[in-house]
């Protein structure tokens, strides 16, 4: 017969080192802090950096090399605010409104606000789906137009969607045109979107 | 996942974990690789879980998998770990360095299972589940372990 309290008293004696569970919590880190940004949220910030250089230093000589090499880490997000620092240590307080669309069992499914909603039977049915969400007592209007196979979103705030924390700058209205790419990936902003693909640095 | 949240699973299933993968893997490194592999698709995985009972078993699911990943890997079939019982615990009595010894002589699923039986209580249904296997299965597991290990410890006394 199996004496149980002897076999548990010999496997408690059993654990993994201090030195495998502090190498799992970095790797946790180096995960969640280095992820790789989706595009709506790299092309928002770049286009907010874009208007802090043209805003304050309107250095016009940067032009699109701006672009080249920009790579952010995340150091705090609970999913829709995020604080994002730039190489320079430069940091940047995101809201991140989301608004993508993917693709699932044949279903459209905005992605906007930390929100999941099918849209297909209003897309389908009437061509455009609009919501309206409160970021943070900001308005943000998402509108969806076109078929399920192939729609755009457009994405319409009366102020920014990204502040940085310093230095304080005041931002312009932006008004985003996005167009639907693939089915299963994010959207991005079109009047940059030939630098999205390398704006990270990755 | 906030680093304290994940801290706090480090903490709480960290050696479970472990003790599982190592039932199964006889290596240190190996299972310390199941737990932080385990513990970073936990990291991971969004979806809300019921109760910590469910948290634990879905940990317990995962490392089974990949310990038998590990098991079946054929660089893992061509060669058997070697490993020093002195290091990867110290016991307090012979007779806990003895039944530890005589336990990790067994096969693996048999390991894995007197484990999940008598160190963490669960029912023979559980353990059919987290091994993906069926409960009549595992009691034959269980009934044969219990056997070995018993011919084994009268073995060791008689000499």
């Amino acid at each position: 017969m199996m004496n149980e309290k002897l076999y548990r008293e010999t496997f408690s004696r059993l654990c993994a080192s201090d030195k495998a569970k502090k190498e799992v919590l970095m790797k946790m880190q180096e995960q969640t802090k280095k992820k790789r940004l989706p595009k709506l949220l790299r092309t928002a910030a770049i286009a907010a950096i874009l208007t802090v250089v043209l805003a304050v230093t309107a250095d016009a000589a940067s032009g699109g090399n701006l672009l080249d090499g920009l790579l952010f880490t995340i150091v705090s997000s609970d999913g829709i605010h995020e604080t994002w620092v730039d190489e320079d240590g430069n940091e940047f307080n995101v809201i991140s409104i989301g608004g993508g669309t993917e693709i699932q069992d044949g279903r459209v499914i905005l992605k906007a606000m930390g929100e999941e909603e099918d849209i297909t039977d209003t897309l389908e049915a009437e061509g455009i789906f609009t919501k309206t969400y409160d970021a943070e007592g900001m308005e943000v209007v998402i509108t969806v137009t076109g078929t399920v196979e192939d729609h755009t979103v457009e994405i319409v705030t009366p102020e920014v969607t990204i502040s940085p924390a310093t230095p304080a700058v005041q931002y312009s209205s932006s008004s985003y045109q996005v167009p639907s790419e693939n089915s299963d990936d994010q959207v991005g902003l079109t009047f940059i979107s030939e630098n999205t693909d390398d704006c990270t640095g990755q | 996942m906030t680093d304290e949240q994940f801290q706090r699973i480090v903490e709480q299933y960290g050696d479970t974990i472990f003790r599982l993968a190592y039932s199964y893997l006889k290596n240190r490194a190996d299972a310390e690789d199941v737990m932080q592999e385990t513990l970073l698709k936990r990291c991971l995985e969004s979806k809300p879980f019921a109760s910590p009972e469910h948290e634990k078993h879905w940990l317990l699911r995962v490392a089974s998998n990949e310990c038998k990943h590990i098991l079946r890997s054929p660089w893992r079939r061509r060669t058997n770990p070697l490993e020093d019982t002195s290091e990867i615990a110290v016991f307090d009595e012979p007779a806990q360095s003895e039944l530890f010894c005589h336990v990790m002589s067994l096969p693996p699923k048999y390991r894995a299972a007197i484990y999940l039986h008598y160190y963490e209580g669960y029912p023979v249904q559980d353990i059919a589940e987290l091994m993906h296997s069926k409960p009549s299965t595992v009691q034959t597991w269980l009934m044969r372990a219990r056997g070995r290990l018993l011919t084994k410890l009268q073995e060791a006394e008689s000499q």
